[in-house]
């Protein structure tokens, strides 16, 4: 058995950073790498795949060189680095299990090999072990699990494994030019996305594709025919099946290093599948001596997972080592009106900022990193009513007013003093800000970004807590309207729940009991009826709105049913204690009754019951979420696809919507296009943080794109596509309407692709282009408020 | 059935303002000549009413053809609060950004100043026609103006008869359909004699196949493949032959009928689409040529001065 | 987007029913070739073939054989009755381009027309440049040729112009407001001719007796041939231009239903010849030597005391004739002069001497004015003669009468357009083609 001073487990670019630095410091250590190459992830994108190096104001640290450039060229530098520095690699060493703490731990590996090592650093990164097949022949040339380029395959006979989504979309990429076979183990493709089914139905529709359900792999034999190397035997729930092929590529996914880090002895916060561990702000975990740095540390990019790789070998060295972001703090606290130290800020955060409480020194760093921390001018407004703007805001000194404009009562002002955070109901709901805020006399303010504040809150329950609390009461007093004592509010609260619901799941259904009072923070619902025995819509009720006040004040059980038109979270109020409150306080009263009056009035409208169906067709396809909606009226639309053409005018010869693509109901057509959703999916999954969402509400994505595809991958409605710039950008002048220049868009495989979606014309003059530029005004971009106030 | 539905057409897009400014203009051409005419000379626009006259004509001419342009040539003015993302963006601006002047503006005053050319050119010619180039430029005029308002109807028309007869479906749809129903006629007709067989192959082989530009324009296509299966179908099934399975003939006399109400469909949609552009052919040529004679026109004026 | 490919057989999918595709130009040419097409055949017939003429004279003269030439293609309409005996050919008036049609064109034909003044008088040389198509247009239909606007006239004319000979020119705006009142030609003393402003009760010398009022009279006048009534054109004749009558002669006008037969008194009756108090008084002598010869008159009569010889029966006669005029002819109210003028005269044979009328025909000579387009009003209408005795008073009707009808250019709906060259004449002296 070896021992070495340090073992670094992956050989990423985290760990690869740690055992350079350790290799040129002279410290005995060893590389251990599951697979058989350096960088895995990175070896398997696709070919030629461009790699960006964000946050490209952080600087780089250690000896291994990153810059952005192609997969190719990285890896070959690496690879050239490694060998220079001697570092100790050892490949196909998959770890099995770690024992022991500081100075004596012991890897023992797949191969059954034992590592004695004093100090562990885990680099092992998100994307775990590749699952295998797990049968007979799984190892066999030709059986593999990624598809680097499908190009690289012509006429063969190709089984896939898997129908989620990586291997469908493999088999249609494949299926243009070659016979594929595509295994599924369920009987139908739930696993994978609706536009990817969409085409693989069409495929197999078409006999491109041919399908297995229901079917397990036997085994993989090697086929002594010269003309299929391969026979891959099947089970399916009638017979067996025995398909004679070139090549089995199998896309089970990978199995989460979770379970494996978790028999290491680390603990995890919370058993969110996104939760990371918790680690000192030298990166070490509960277990002493066991560092983990990189994905699994809640930092997914490149050049991070390297600094800190650097960072922990020097401080296991013992070495005074200043974080990689100690440059980038100190700049955001000196940029503000006091002159701070990191420490100070840091701790002045501490104090002031009850929310992050809780956070270690590392996650708190981390935080500020993402944050902006300003001191502005007193009368200095933040963000106006109705921006769309979901960053959370806390005062660390001074005090902020939040103006409420009511639509008819004046306007309401609040004031909000140091300790105090605001702005979280747009974070929360994702809707426009229900008020304007103005700074006041010095002020110091940190304002969080959205995505870090969610990556925050899914990470640490307790600030998900405090959040909840003071966002119940404001909610409930700018629902309710009235004056409330603390106390009252405390009891609301202390009774209240937050609910979740998917879409189309049910609140409440007629003519059941009276549970109490719903405030949508998030999302929004459909009211509806059972009318001649079918559920008719009469409503839609948004974020910011509250419901079922109207079985509440007339003591009768539930006139109508409520489902969620979206995921939707609302906080229920116990209906005693509204009663309660309600009896007592006139203001509030008067208050819930003209809501009341309204909605009794809204729903003796049959107009709406007419267009029930309509609405339900509108909620299926994303109205619910979104925010801008882009409708063509069909009636009107004149079919001349001037829509894409403009958009293709003003997005560099590539049109982000497809007018025909989409779908339509009596006269309402809605193309495949964008809806700008309250919480875009496009934004959940964005490593470098691209998507963005700008104050007057369009989601749009930014240069910093690394074109990983995450958000082509998680939009349901199929509206982003990954382009390659085009090659030439032919903007149509005058000269060429007169002579017909013609559009010139290549693909070119050899520039590295980027994610486009509408970005609602952004920063134009005129608005959208598609609607500014329909010469019959068929086409429409409106809000869900404004669809359905069209259709009362 | 939606309220949006009920907004204003491009014929009524802001409380008629174009209509206005048309009518204002004729009236205003037709009061200039009742009060200036020289009504003992036939003036050929030779007075200045007559250029004046003349110049509007023109350069209302030059402005419905810049509508030819404007569509293609997207503006892409940035607006003056971009970039400064924080600085006092007013609340809601996006729906105020859009109220501008938009391409559908344009197609609204191209349809009335359109209309009112005709008589504002009239005016200018003083009812004076003869066998030279000014009487042409007019008549190109002219049939720039009816192809327009061919154009116009089929505008304002046939958008809806497309959705009602495209029914919440599509185009391509409709022909992924029809490959199915061709699919089935055509394991059908596996069993079925020779001569039975050729006739229903060439249903799904030549059905909407070397139809020409009448069929697309009518709708109707005379010698359609697949109504000559039905109407053999038809005949075999009448005649009781014992050689085929009458159960199997029925099932094949239904799904010729459901292909042949589904290329009715597909002939309609096509018809609509067709209709819908082909005045195009006539209308844009002719502005064209429009253009140059007036071109010419006007080059001739101040040539031979 | 994938598209579902085609897999078994040759199908039509929807891309190839794209309609554009259907429509048969396409198949070759798209609109945008079309258009274009259409726009550059317009501008080559309609640009290129006019031009073509200018750059080749054989060309030029070559199209004329054409029936519809080159050039004419582009002109903006019919030319008047007279050019279009050349009008195939545009280069014979359009003899350089971007120009208008120059003097020099027009007077090729046109070689005696007179300008309007003649410009050292009017002190201005304006004139002269007024170019022939001031007010010369043509492609203005087959009558339009000349410009009956005003507007050019009034240019000038809006001031008061005077000339170097220091002859003024009235200002004039417009005819029913502020045009000068007309100025008569007049006849004076021996046949002098003057200029005054017309205006009521203006006379002139006629040198003839004549009574309008008796000659009207309605209860009508007794003549040879019963009692008639006369009507002005009795004897005002209109003459061939329509503006002047012709002159009135004794035969013409005088002798009508044979008044005014110029018969002798007693006792030599007969008819005396008009016109020459000479012959009339030889014929008289010869009537009284026939009476003499005949012995109707005796030898006694003759005044014989003063010579105390007896007169040879001619001078007898002569003594007679004389006596006979001296009594009948020229004292009385009948005969000469009865209309006439006489005045003594020194020759002891012909001691009388008829003064010589001078009627005036034209009071208004440069004026045009057409007495035809205006017989829809009686005469008496504008010249008021009914009442008039004595033959000088002058009753031409002044501005005020035209001013009944006429208006300027933009008359109310009772009213008659006129403009300037409806009465006034442009160019000096009279135009005449070659």
């Amino acid at each position: 058995m070896s021992e070495f001073q340090i073992a670094i487990i992956g050989a990423g670019p985290g760990g690869l950073a740690a055992a350079a630095r350790a290799a040129k410091l002279g410290v005995s250590h060893v590389l251990l790498e599951a697979s058989g190459n350096l960088a895995n992830t990175i070896y398997n994108f696709q070919k030629r795949k461009y790699v960006m190096a964000e946050p490209a104001r952080l600087p780089l640290r250690g000896e291994i060189s990153f810059a952005a450039a192609s997969r190719e060229q990285i890896l070959q530098a690496w690879q050239h680095e490694v060998t220079a520095l001697g570092v100790n690699l050892k490949l196909h060493a998959a770890v099995s299990g770690i024992q022991g703490e500081r100075g004596n731990f012991a890897i023992s590996l797949a191969t059954g090999e034992l590592i004695a090592a004093q100090q562990v650093i885990l680099a092992i990164g998100l994307q775990g072990n590749v699952r295998k097949l797990g049968v007979a022949g799984e190892t066999l040339s030709g059986v593999q699990y990624q598809l680097a380029d499908p190009d690289e395959y012509v006429e063969e006979t190709i089984v896939v494994v898997g129908a989620g989504d990586a291997g469908v979309e493999n088999a249609l990429a494949l299926a243009n030019k070659n016979k594929v076979f595509i295994i599924n183990r369920n009987e139908e493709f739930s696993s994978c996305k609706a536009a990817n089914l969409a085409l693989l139905e069409t495929a197999i529709k078409a006999g491109k594709v041919a399908v297995r359900t229901g079917a397990r792999t036997e085994k993989i034999e090697i086929n002594t025919d010269a003309k299929f190397p391969l026979n891959y035997f099947v089970n399916t729930p009638h017979n067996k099946e025995i398909i004679p092929c070139h090549r089995v590529i199998a896309r089970l996914g990978a199995l989460p290093p979770r379970k494996l880090v978790e028999s290491f002895g680390v603990r995890f916060p919370n058993a969110e599948p996104t939760a990371v561990p918790q680690l000192s702000e030298h990166y070490e975990s509960n277990v002493a001596g066991l560092y983990i740095i990189g994905a699994l540390a809640g930092c997914p990019l490149i050049k991070q997972a390297m600094n800190q790789g650097y960072e922990v070998v020097e401080h296991i060295l013992g070495h005074e080592v200043t974080p990689a972001d100690e440059v980038l703090l100190q700049e955001k606290f000196t940029r503000i009106s006091v002159h701070l130290t990191v420490a100070e800020g840091i701790s002045l955060l501490r104090r002031n900022h009850p929310l992050l409480n809780s956070l270690t020194t590392l996650q708190l760093r981390e935080v500020v990193l993402e944050s902006t921390i300003t001191s502005p001018e007193p009368e200095t407004v933040l963000f106006h009513q109705l921006d769309f703007s979901s960053s959370l805001y806390s005062i660390l000194q001074g005090e902020v007013e939040i103006h409420i404009a009511m639509p008819d009562a004046g306007t309401k002002v609040i004031k909000l003093f140091a300790g105090d955070f605001f702005g979280e109901i747009g974070l929360l709901s994702g809707r426009r800000r229900s008020g304007t805020a103005i700074a006041g006399k010095d002020c110091i303010l940190i304002e969080t970004p959205r995505s870090a504040m969610l990556k925050l809150l899914t990470t640490n329950e307790s600030v998900q807590r405090s959040l909840d609390e003071v966002s119940l009461k404001r909610i409930i007093r700018s629902n309710l309207g009235g004056e409330f004592t603390e106390q009252e509010l405390d009891d609301l609260v202390h009774g209240s729940v937050l609910k979740r619901y998917n879409e189309g799941d049910l609140f409440f259904k007629e003519k059941d009991a009276v549970d109490g009072l719903y405030m949508i923070r998030r999302g929004s619902v459909t009211v509806s009826r059972e009318i001649e025995g079918k559920e008719t819509v009469l409503g839609y009720v948004a974020a910011g709105n509250y419901f079922g006040e109207m079985a509440l004040l007339s003591n009768q059980p539930r006139s109508a049913t409520v489902r969620a038109a979206t995921y939707t979270e609302a906080v229920l109020l116990h209906a005693d204690q509204v009663k309660l409150l309600l009896s007592r306080n006139a203001a509030m009263r008067r208050n819930v009754d003209s809501t009341h009056l309204k909605n009794l009035q809204s729903n003796a409208n049959n107009k709406f019951a007419e267009s029930s169906e309509m609405v339900r067709f509108l909620v299926d396809q994303g109205i619910g979420e979104g925010t801008d909606v882009l409708l063509i009226d069909y009636d009107r639309c004149l079919r001349c696809d001037n829509c894409e053409y403009a958009c293709a005018q003003v997005h560099d010869g590539v049109s982000l919507l497809h007018r025909r693509a989409g779908v339509t109901f009596h006269n309402i057509h809605i193309p495949t296009s964008c809806r700008h959703c309250e919480h875009p999916h496009c934004m959940k999954d964005c490593p470098p943080d691209a998507i963005r969402r700008s104050s007057s509400g369009e989601v749009y994505i930014a240069e910093s794109c690394i074109g990983c595809g995450n958000c082509q991958r998680n939009c349901p409605y199929g509206v982003i596509t990954m382009l390659s710039p085009a090659k030439q950008h032919v903007r149509t002048n005058f000269w060429a309407v007169i002579f017909g220049e013609k559009q010139h868009v290549g693909e070119n495989r050899d520039e590295h692709k980027k994610a486009s979606k509408c970005d609602m014309c952004k920063g134009l003059a005129d608005g959208p282009a598609c609607v500014h530029s329909c010469p019959s005004g068929a086409a429409m971009r409106l809000s869900p408020e404004e669809v359905m106030e069209a259709l009362s | 059935m939606l309220a949006i539905s009920q907004r204003p057409t491009i014929l009524g897009l802001r409380q008629f303002l174009y209509l206005k400014v048309g009518t204002g203009l004729v009236v205003l051409s037709a009061l200039a000549y009742i009060l200036y005419h020289k009504h003992d000379i036939k003036s050929f626009g030779g007075t200045w009413l007559g250029y004046v006259l003349g110049i509007i004509g023109a350069l209302i001419i030059l402005l419905l053809l810049w509508y030819g342009v404007r569509k293609r040539v997207i503006p892409r003015q940035v607006s003056p609060d971009s970039g400064a993302e924080n600085s006092a963006p007013s609340p809601r601006k996006r729906f105020k950004r859009s109220a501008k002047f938009a391409l559908q503006d344009w197609l609204s005053s191209h349809v009335y100043l359109g209309l009112a050319l005709p008589i504002i050119v009239t005016l200018h010619s003083g009812f004076q026609f003869g066998i030279n180039l000014s009487t042409l430029t007019y008549l190109l005029m002219l049939g720039v103006i009816v192809s327009g308002l061919y154009g116009l109807y089929v505008s304002m028309n046939y958008p809806g008869l497309l959705t009602q007869n495209s029914d919440n479906s599509n185009l391509a749809a409709l022909f992924s359909e029809l490959e199915e129903l061709d699919e089935v006629i055509r394991q059908r007709a596996v069993d079925l004699p020779e001569e039975s067989r050729i006739i229903l192959n060439k249903s799904c082989e030549l059905a909407l196949q070397n139809e020409g530009l009448k069929t697309r324009l009518t709708g109707i296509a005379v010698n359609c493949p697949n109504a000559a299966a039905i109407r053999h179908i038809h005949k075999i099934y009448n005649k009781n032959n014992e050689l085929y399975n009458l159960e199997g003939i029925k099932e094949i006399y239904t799904t010729v009928l459901h292909k042949d109400k589904l290329l009715l469909r597909i002939r309609t949609e096509l018809m609509l689409m067709t209709r819908m552009r082909i005045w195009r052919y006539l209308h844009i040529p002719f502005s064209l040529a429009l253009l140059a004679a007036l071109l010419a026109h006007i080059f001739s004026v101040i040539y031979f001065w | 987007m994938q598209k579902p490919e085609d897999h078994t057989r040759n199908k039509v999918t929807p891309d190839e029913l794209n309609p554009d595709s259907l429509i048969w130009t396409s198949k070759w040419l798209s609109i945008r070739q079309v258009s274009w097409g259409a726009f550059l055949l317009v501008l080559a017939i309609f640009v290129l073939l006019p031009l073509l003429p200018t750059a080749s004279k054989t060309l030029d003269e070559w199209q004329v054989k054409l029936p519809l030439t080159f050039t004419q293609l582009v002109s903006p309409g019919e030319l008047s009755s007279g050019h279009k005996l050349f009008g195939k050919q545009c280069s014979t008036c359009h003899q350089q381009p971007l120009h208008a049609v120059t003097d020099s064109s027009c007077q090729s034909c046109h070689k005696q027309v007179k300008q309007h003044a003649v410009s050292s008088k009017a002190k201005t040389t304006q004139l002269d440049e007024l170019p022939c198509i001031t007010c010369h247009e043509d492609h203005k239909g087959e009558v339009g040729l000349i410009s009956h606007w005003n507007d050019q006239c009034l240019n000038c004319h809006n001031t008061v112009r005077t000339g170097s000979d220091n002859r003024t020119v009235a200002r004039v705006k417009n005819f029913v407001v502020d045009h000068p009142q007309f100025q008569l030609s007049v006849t004076g003393n021996a046949g002098s001719v003057s200029r005054v402003l017309n205006k009521p009760g203006i006379t002139e010398h006629t040198e003839l007796k004549f009574s309008h009022k008796l000659h009207l009279d309605k209860q009508g006048i007794s003549t040879p041939l019963g009692e008639i009534m006369l009507s002005c054109k009795d004897c005002h004749r209109l003459e061939q231009d329509a503006q002047r009558f012709s002159p009135q002669t004794m035969q013409s006008s005088c002798q009508l239903s044979d008044c005014h037969s110029q018969d002798y008194a007693e006792p030599a009756f007969g008819t005396i010849p008009h016109g020459n108090l000479k012959l009339a008084l030889a014929g008289l002598e010869e009537k009284y030597l026939e009476l003499l010869k005949n012995g109707e008159v005796s030898q006694a009569d003759c005044a014989s005391g003063a010579g105390k010889k007896i007169l040879s029966p001619r001078d007898c006669a002569h003594q007679l004739a004389l006596k006979n005029a001296e009594t009948s002819l020229v004292r009385g109210n009948l005969l000469c002069a009865g209309c006439h003028t006489v005045v003594p005269n020194a020759n002891e044979n012909l001691p009388w001497k008829i003064v010589p009328p001078t009627l005036n025909r034209d009071w208004y000579p440069v004026a045009k004015f057409s007495h035809r387009k205006h017989d829809t009003q009686p005469c008496t209408h504008c010249h008021d003669k009914e009442n008039s005795k004595n033959s000088g008073e002058v009753s031409i009707p002044g501005i005020e009468v035209c001013r009944e009808c006429h208006a300027d250019e933009n008359p109310n709906h009772k009213q008659i357009r006129t403009s300037c060259d409806n009465c006034h004449r442009y160019h000096r002296g009279k135009p005449a083609v070659q």
